[in-house]
């Protein structure tokens, strides 16, 4: 997810920063189908999808088609 | 939904939701972290995908990300004493990340941009040393 054209800066000249956590909260008294079904498929697919952008590093937007060939 | 998932992401998770569920109606709205978890709160949204500092959280864990400070070659080097920086506005998760690990650190600092839309922070670090003078940083 790093754009094209910029670098990564060493931790030797800015300091290390905290890890981040994508993390899905559901509405604890929500029952709709659609929506428990779009919240299974994000907790399958977002792992994969999110580790794939981020060793790739160049995608910037991904076509659902491309996605798809990643997994 | 935070946006740089929604971005990317997006449409194949929809093109998915869509073989399983044709019929379906959904609102899909991107914004910053805490602001939609406000709202989850007030019950508003059913289902919030956010970004947080790794470790301290409730909700469902998918993965974590090893952030890492980016900038065009020569924008900020070693003997510039202020980080200019391209943020998301408060109250961003990563803004709050990296504030504190520069305020932590002692180190000063200069928002020189800041968006809500990851498209217009992506140009702006990528052009940072067209708009952004080396000099002041």
């Amino acid at each position: 997810m790093i754009p094209n054209g910029v670098n990564v800066l060493p931790y030797s000249l800015l300091p290390a920063l905290a890890d981040a956590e994508y993390l899905l909260d559901w509405r604890p008294d929500c029952t709709d189908s659609v929506v428990v079904a779009f919240g299974s498929i994000l907790r399958l697919t977002a792992p994969l999808i999110i580790q794939q952008l981020v060793e790739d590093q160049t995608p910037v937007v991904l076509a659902a088609g491309k996605v798809a060939e990643r997994l | 939904m935070i946006e740089d998932f929604g971005t990317t992401a997006l449409p194949y998770i929809l093109a998915r939701l869509r073989s399983e569920h044709p019929l379906f109606e959904l609102t899909i709205e991107t914004g910053l972290g805490p602001d939609l978890l406000q709202r989850l709160e007030a019950g508003s949204v059913d289902l919030v995908l956010s970004k947080r500092v790794a470790g301290r959280n409730q909700g469902t864990a998918l993965c974590r990300q090893k952030l890492v400070w980016v900038g065009q070659p020569g924008v900020f080097e070693a003997g510039h004493d202020i980080v200019p920086l391209v943020l998301y506005p408060f109250p961003s998760t990563l803004r709050e990340i990296i504030l504190r690990t520069l305020r932590e650190h002692g180190l000063r600092w200069s928002i020189r941009f800041e968006s809500a839309s990851i498209a217009s922070l992506r140009a702006a670090v990528q052009r940072a040393s067209e708009w952004l003078h080396s000099g002041s940083a």
